[in-house]
């Protein structure tokens, strides 16, 4: 399918997202570094943070758009199978935390890796089905 | 749903990434409607439709039909 303007927003949405990731880390950095000093700094980051965050929520948008309808219906199945694991599995690892039930303190970030692993496997059990 | 599109693509000596490209699809989404593991919109089959200059129900039929 218009294969250029597949790679394009593919690229796209890579840099954008490395982007974000980059935005994140130096927000988190400076925030761990400065808890109680530099309250501009870390605004500016935190707004600068949110700022790439929504263009790459764009960027992922236009991405998907532009797949073919077969390739859209396998995003979809993931993102639907995605949601649901995060939700089902992020509920019991909340109360796995309020009950105690595992030493430490629940961890977003987890969730987060969850997420990413769900959807990556989904894409890759949904593309295969249709081979 | 079956189709006949390997069929007509043979007839006209079309490799998949061929008839991808002139219907604006991926490769993947020829072979996976080829196989009758997707079934295409209707948008999409009148694309095939105008390309082999065959009615839709020439190219697409429920199993149960032939």
């Amino acid at each position: 399918m218009g294969c250029n303007r597949t790679k394009k927003n593919t690229l796209g949405l890579a840099l954008w997202t490395a982007a974000w990731l980059i935005s994140t880390a130096a927000a988190t950095a400076v925030a761990t570094t400065y808890a109680e000093e530099h309250y501009g700094l870390k605004l500016a980051l935190v707004i600068i943070n949110l700022v790439i965050g929504g263009v790459m929520i764009e960027m992922n948008r236009r991405h998907i758009m532009a797949l073919d309808e077969l390739q859209q219906k396998i995003h979809l199945q993931a993102m639907g199978i995605t949601l649901g694991v995060t939700v089902i599995v992020g509920l019991a690892y909340n109360i796995a935390d309020i009950g105690n039930l595992y030493a430490g303190d629940a961890e977003f970030s987890y969730l987060l890796i969850l997420m990413s692993l769900s959807y990556l496997f989904s894409i890759i059990i949904g593309t295969r089905r249709y081979q | 749903m079956k189709n006949r599109l390997k069929v007509l693509r043979a007839e006209r000596d079309w490799t998949q990434a061929n008839l991808a490209d002139a219907v604006d699809v991926s490769r993947q989404t020829i072979n996976a409607i080829e196989k009758g593991k997707f079934d295409p919109s209707l948008p999409l089959a009148f694309k095939f439709s105008r390309l082999f200059n065959t009615p839709i129900e020439a190219i697409f039929f429920d199993e149960g039909d032939r």
